[in-house]
């Protein structure tokens, strides 16, 4: 099913997420390429993005598109690394309409900006919330990051 | 020209009024926000603000032992508890490789399916209530509070359950309960019957009902709309058929599909289901009576010392649709990252293009047939 996907894109790592996903890493740059391909070519048909996941891995992040199939019944796992400081990378909301919210969301927690992005704002926390609750380096209790004392 | 949160353009004349519907309103099962944009009574646009209920269940996770998030995670839905354990369970029995006895297979079934029908009734109640019809919340909840009573009587609580552990369930099922759930389960047709008499072919519901709301396939895909939602439009995809966990590969019953997904389809849906969660309460409940002397109902792991390592994602058909919960474990106590994909979260991003150009009255029988509940979207 992926023979094809394989040899079009750079595959940096194959790993399995359990129970029986598999999961491809390939570089930032080729991810809306690769997204497009899954989506239309006949072989695979990923019509359904299920959620994006986004990881501290505390030097950089990983972010990972879960897709579905209807026709074939299968899932995989298309993730790539993101630097640290870079923390931008491009929007798919225009290959799947719902990563528009995911991808607010991962704004909103992590500070990942969304280029090309139709509405990038916080979705979960108020607008005036200061810093990235799920980054590993955010400190909870931090006089700093008080928001709420006008 | 105004924007929507998804982006998409929509043409405004001088003459639009904008409207909050909510946070706080009768009508949104929780609290969300809507910012609707009228042209007298019909709408243009809707832009759903969510985020009051967020309680921060990822973050949470990172401090927290994997048995000590295990409460927590029964308030990710509250009116289907079961389903988000068994989700966070299976990714962790996954992780740690180890296999349910059966008995606690077909006693997970067995509750799951009962959540789905009590959630099911409050969601059918409080969608009739939205609409004006007062007395249907009080039938269902006839048959509700059965329910949760026989939870109360087999876990200790009537809605946050903990019932659930690593490696099957915490206590095992008497045969007294087992004879009030058949009781239940043989009773309950009938007022299934009763609800549709009193419902389904209820002029002002159909007026109210039939064609508004329509979801097309397209959207439905588009949008990763999961569940009810999604089999109302004839996609035949649930879970417990495509992928079979536990053990629905042994069970007899059907998954219901409709043809355009309304609002009146969409609570067709529903009772449909409700019927069919009921034959597998029967076939569990017979397996359970016959195997009465069975005991084995949990394998022996220590929940204390577990340092899984690898990625899981644990998933479920949940009364809403997918339920996914992502674990990424590194072989210390603490889960590094837990996610969870509910599907709430994405049928709210839908509302807009669901109710766009219907009328303003419209909009609670459209967002109350898609059947939200805001702890989920928020988390």
């Amino acid at each position: 099913m992926f023979k094809e996907f394989e040899t079009k894109f750079d595959i940096l790592n194959k790993t399995i997420i359990l129970p029986n996903i598999q999961e491809f890493y390939i570089k930032k740059d080729n991810i809306k390429e690769a997204l497009r391909y899954l989506k239309n070519s006949p072989e695979t048909i990923f019509s359904r993005l299920d959620c994006i996941i986004a990881k501290d891995n505390s030097k950089n992040f990983t972010v990972s598109y879960i897709l579905n199939s209807d026709t074939y019944n299968t899932k995989c796992a298309i993730s790539y690394y993101l630097g640290y400081e870079e923390a931008e990378t491009v929007s798919i909301s225009d290959i799947y309409k719902n990563a528009t919210w995911d991808e607010r969301e991962i704004y909103d927690l992590y500070g990942i900006k969304f280029n090309n992005h139709p509405n990038l704002k916080r979705i979960l926390l108020p607008d005036s919330f200061k810093g990235n609750p799920l980054r590993k380096d955010y400190i909870a209790n931090d006089e700093r990051l008080k928001w709420n004392n006008d | 020209m105004m924007k929507d949160s998804n982006g998409i353009m929509t043409k405004t004349s001088e003459h639009t009024m904008q409207i909050n519907v909510g946070p706080q309103h009768p009508s949104t099962h929780g609290v969300l926000r809507m910012l609707v944009t009228l042209s007298g009574e019909q709408i243009i646009q809707i832009e759903p603000i969510i985020g009051y209920l967020h309680r921060g269940m990822e973050k949470m996770a990172e401090t927290r032992t994997y048995l000590q998030y295990l409460p927590i995670v029964d308030r990710v839905d509250y009116l289907s508890g079961f389903f988000c354990s068994y989700a966070y369970i299976s990714a962790i029995e996954n992780l740690i490789n180890t296999d349910i006895p059966i008995k606690a297979k077909y006693i997970r079934t067995l509750t799951m399916e009962m959540n789905r029908i009590s959630s099911h009734l409050l969601w059918l109640g409080c969608y009739l209530l939205d609409l004006g019809a007062t007395s249907p919340l009080f039938y269902t909840f006839i048959e509700r509070e059965k329910i949760l009573n026989i939870f109360e009587d087999l876990t200790g609580s009537r809605m946050m359950y903990n019932y659930y552990t690593f490696g099957g369930v915490k206590r095992d099922i008497e045969k007294e309960l087992l004879i009030r759930i058949k009781n239940f389960s043989n009773e309950f047709l009938k007022a299934v019957r009763e609800y549709e008499d009193l419902i389904t072919n209820n002029p002002i519901f159909i007026t109210r009902t039939k064609d508004i709301g329509i979801l097309s396939k397209e959207d439905a895909t588009e949008y990763s709309i999961t569940g009810a939602n999604l089999r109302a439009c004839s996609i035949p995809k649930d879970l417990r058929k495509d992928s079979p966990y536990l053990i629905y590969n042994n069970l007899e019953f059907s998954v219901p599909i409709g043809t355009i997904s309304d609002s009146h389809s969409r609570y067709l849906m529903r009772i449909k289901e409700m019927k069919e969660s009921n034959k597998i309460i029967n076939q569990c409940t017979d397996w359970l009576l016959s195997n009465i002397e069975d005991n084995e109902i949990n394998t022996k792991i220590n929940p204390l010392t577990i340092k899984p390592n690898g990625t899981a994602l644990g998933e479920v058909e949940s009364t809403r649709g997918l339920l996914q919960c992502y674990i990424e474990a590194n072989g210390r106590e603490f889960p590094n990252r837990i996610k969870w994909r509910t599907p709430s979260f994405y049928a709210t991003q839908a509302i807009n293009t669901i109710a766009k150009g219907f009328m303003l009255p419209d909009l609670m029988s459209i967002f109350g047939s898609l059947d939200i509940i805001m702890p989920e979207v928020d988390r």
